[in-house]
């Protein structure tokens, strides 16, 4: 039985090119799919609730961890600096997003502190289940 | 982009004959792809890690103007909230607790003698805030109707919006 010739050693390169081919098809997925998450100082997981109102970037964004530490644009802010920053930039809309297992007694301490220093709309940040 | 690459292979036959220059042909091999897949694995796993997929909605809470609007609670429905462990909160209506069917039935009712009256919801204070999205989320699913954040000591109501 006559065997066909080897075929010429192929480059390195040309190995490794359906590797490279799925790695483009990821990047693409993730850059197109994904949304860059904004940084946070602290780990949060906010309440999962079945609402249709999704959120507008572009508001200020409050995080409040379940032990009442107060974080903004990755930073955690005392009480007196979150005040100065809303009586600052005039905050009338805040997002807050606040762990799952904030007692409610904060959170109305929280709702009572924004609402002094002048912030009429508040909302309340959840993860969207399906 | 394997017709790509063969397209950047050397054809040294259509090249002109002056073109057909050993240093030229050195250079053309020393162009190698390791270094975009390099570039390209970095991209994607910064990509990988900085990107989330969660979806964000939220509940929006109307405060009043001064935050201390005083609950006139004949023109109220009261509803408290007991942290419980089950799925959904219990709820006590006028200190008597209710199971959801039989509430739901009596508050319709009340929202249909009274449809000015608003429901307001006044949580207990150590209730988890997954508990109270819950209830908020329920109650307003199954009365089709806005349920309020009412606020303990001093007692003080918000709005909160259902969106549609």
């Amino acid at each position: 039985m006559r065997i066909p010739d080897a075929e010429p050693v192929r480059r390195d390169s040309e190995n490794v090119l359906p590797l490279v081919n799925i790695v483009f098809l990821l990047l693409i997925f993730f850059m197109l799919a994904g949304t860059l998450s904004k940084p946070e100082p602290f780990k949060l997981s906010p309440p999962q609730a079945a609402v249709e109102a999704t959120i507008t970037p572009g508001e200020m964004q409050l995080q409040l961890s379940k032990d009442g530490i107060f974080g903004a644009e990755n930073e955690v802010l005392t009480q007196v600096q979150l005040l100065e920053k809303l009586s600052e930039g005039k905050v009338t809309t805040v997002q807050l997003k606040a762990d799952a297992s904030l007692p409610s007694k904060r959170l109305m301490h929280v709702i009572r502190l924004l609402s002094s220093s002048g912030v009429v709309d508040l909302q309340i940040v959840t993860e969207k289940t399906s | 982009m394997q017709a790509w690459i063969q397209g950047c292979k050397p054809q040294n036959q259509l090249l002109p004959s002056f073109m057909n220059m050993p240093e030229l042909e050195r250079k053309k091999q020393l162009i190698s792809l390791t270094p975009l897949i390099d570039i390209v694995f970095i991209l994607l796993v910064f990509f990988m890690l900085a990107s989330t997929f969660s979806q964000w909605s939220y509940i929006a809470v109307s405060i009043s103007e001064d935050g201390e609007t005083s609950l006139s609670v004949p023109q109220q429905t009261l509803l408290g909230v007991k942290a419980s462990t089950g799925p959904l909160p219990s709820f006590i209506v006028e200190g008597q607790a209710y199971e959801q069917d039989v509430l739901i039935a009596k508050l319709k009712q009340q929202i249909a003698d009274h449809p000015e009256h608003n429901v307001l919801l006044l949580p207990e204070p150590d209730l988890a805030l997954q508990q109270l999205v819950d209830g908020l989320v329920y109650l307003q699913n199954q009365l089709g109707k806005n349920v309020s954040l009412a606020m303990p000591q001093p007692l003080t109501a918000v709005q909160t919006e259902q969106e549609n």
